[in-house]
């Protein structure tokens, strides 16, 4: 039996259901989901109901908070929200009411579960650099905490006191001595120059995490964007994983 | 307290430990490190300590300081760092407490002048290159690559034999996705991410490794040379 840590699915259905299919070779029976089901792609409603059929933790991601306010969003770029726009206009009932028990936060299996850092979590912070996985740490009690929002994998660790290392490795064992800051990466977007769907395969007995990466039908998901009417450069940059 | 190791070809001369918080090197004897060669300056260079960090500042010498291979104006020293003035080396700890080890000390290389002049003008085309790229790092291709400056950005960067990497490589079994780099923070971590490891450093196979100025890269057989940028 495996666990998946996932994120950032941002309305891409066809990343999500290769992902899925994924999780059935890689004999997954625990899925946790850390934010960011909708956004930017086509498909917010059909996410959101599989999200929440088959994921035991949904994380509130700042798009999906955004989803469900009424207030312009402050911080987003041009293309961001004008697929707010859309996604608002789209989003039903009943995924609106699926959106509503997402939580902000969770401690499972003594792994800390944020969108973005821990560290005030409602605020979205970014884990992006040695500084900000050391704050991350510091805001939680578990030996390690999962995270999303950069749409990039990288892990940190910390040994002791001090700064942690950062580290993209495919593949690494939970060391008893050590703390880390694993982000998941994401399903529906990802950029760090790799189209393929990404998210995290947890094997509870080895303690080992594997950073996997699922092909998936990007023409179909291109094209659903383009049909949708949403700018090109979100159908255009999920070939080239940016 | 920090700690310096000063080597004259590849003999070491003496290690020096001080509480100072300014070291001055130069050629005359009131310096603190006395390096006694007509191709060193009278004042050639200082080390300015303050808490725990070291800044190394050229005094605007004539042949110039190198750290680690790359000339610099004046450069924020990190342990293990290695100094080079004329035909020394010098070896900065930050720590003089560390467990010394013969093997840390041995592998430096020999400067003669040929040597010199070829490490200065490969460092003159070297800046041109970080200026061409606005400050950023580049990767230079040595071989087995059609890259000759690739510019390494914000993003992280893909080699491997798929159609959608930034840089394409040569060899058998290479993955789709062989290696990435990735910036975090102001350091760039280079990760072997493929089925086998075929990314070396330095002519050693790493699954990781924090890049420094003048690493050559091997990937496959594709090699690239990594300048740090300013």
């Amino acid at each position: 039996m495996t666990w998946a840590f996932y994120s950032d699915v941002h309305a891409n259905y066809e990343a999500l259901e290769a992902v899925i299919a994924d999780f059935a070779r890689k004999d997954v029976s625990r899925s946790f989901f850390l934010g960011d089901a909708v956004g930017y792609g086509a498909s917010p409603n059909e996410c959101v109901e599989q999200i929440a059929a088959i994921s035991e933790v949904r994380l509130l991601g700042n798009h999906d908070e955004a989803a469900l306010n009424e207030e312009p969003p402050g911080d987003f770029n041009q293309y961001a929200k004008t697929a707010m726009d859309w996604t608002r206009a789209t989003l039903d009932t009943r995924a609106k009411a699926i959106m509503q028990t997402f939580t902000i936060g969770e401690v499972r299996e003594g792994f800390c579960l944020a969108h973005g850092s821990p560290d005030q979590p409602e605020q979205w912070n970014y884990v992006l650099d040695q500084v900000s996985a050391g704050q991350a740490l510091s805001a939680c009690s578990g030996q390690a905490c999962l995270v999303g929002h950069t749409h990039q994998p990288l892990f940190f660790y910390q040994n002791g006191e001090g700064l942690p290392t950062a580290s993209a490795v495919n593949e690494f064992e939970l060391e008893q001595n050590k703390r880390y800051v694993v982000n998941v990466g994401s399903v529906g977007q990802p950029r760090d120059g790799d189209p393929r769907a990404g998210y995290v395969l947890y094997d509870p007995e080895k303690r080992r995490l594997q950073f996997r990466r699922v092909a998936y039908n990007i023409k179909m998901a291109q094209e659903k964007i383009r049909q949708a009417g949403l700018p090109e450069f979100l159908a255009s940059r999920l070939a080239m994983g940016r | 307290m920090p700690e310096i190791v000063v080597k004259y070809e590849d003999k070491v001369l003496e290690r020096i430990v001080t509480e100072k918080k300014q070291i001055s090197i130069g050629r005359t004897s009131d310096n603190d490190i006395v390096l006694d060669n007509r191709g060193v300056s009278r004042r050639h260079a200082d080390i300015e300590i303050s808490g725990d960090s070291a800044v190394l500042i050229d005094n605007a010498s004539l042949n110039g300081t190198f750290v680690n291979d790359r000339r610099v104006d004046e450069e924020v020293l990190s342990d293990a760092d290695v100094i080079t003035i004329g035909k020394y080396n010098m070896i900065f700890h930050t720590d003089s407490s560390r467990e010394n080890k013969i093997s840390d000390l041995d592998g430096t290389m020999v400067l003669n002048t040929k040597k010199q002049r070829e490490r200065v003008k490969r460092d003159r085309e070297d800046r041109q290159k970080v200026k061409r790229s606005g400050g950023a790092p580049v990767l230079v291709g040595e071989q087995g690559t059609d890259e000759t400056e690739f510019k390494i950005g914000s993003g992280v960067i893909t080699f491997g034999r798929a159609p959608w990497v930034n840089v394409r490589v040569r060899g058998w079994f290479i993955s789709e996705l062989q290696a990435k780099i990735t910036p975090v923070g102001n350091n760039y971590v280079l990760s072997n991410v493929g089925r086998r490891n075929k990314t070396q450093v330095n002519g050693a196979a790493v699954e990781e490794c924090e890049l420094k100025n003048g690493d050559l890269i091997k990937i496959g057989k594709s090699v690239f040379r990594y300048i740090a940028g300013r």
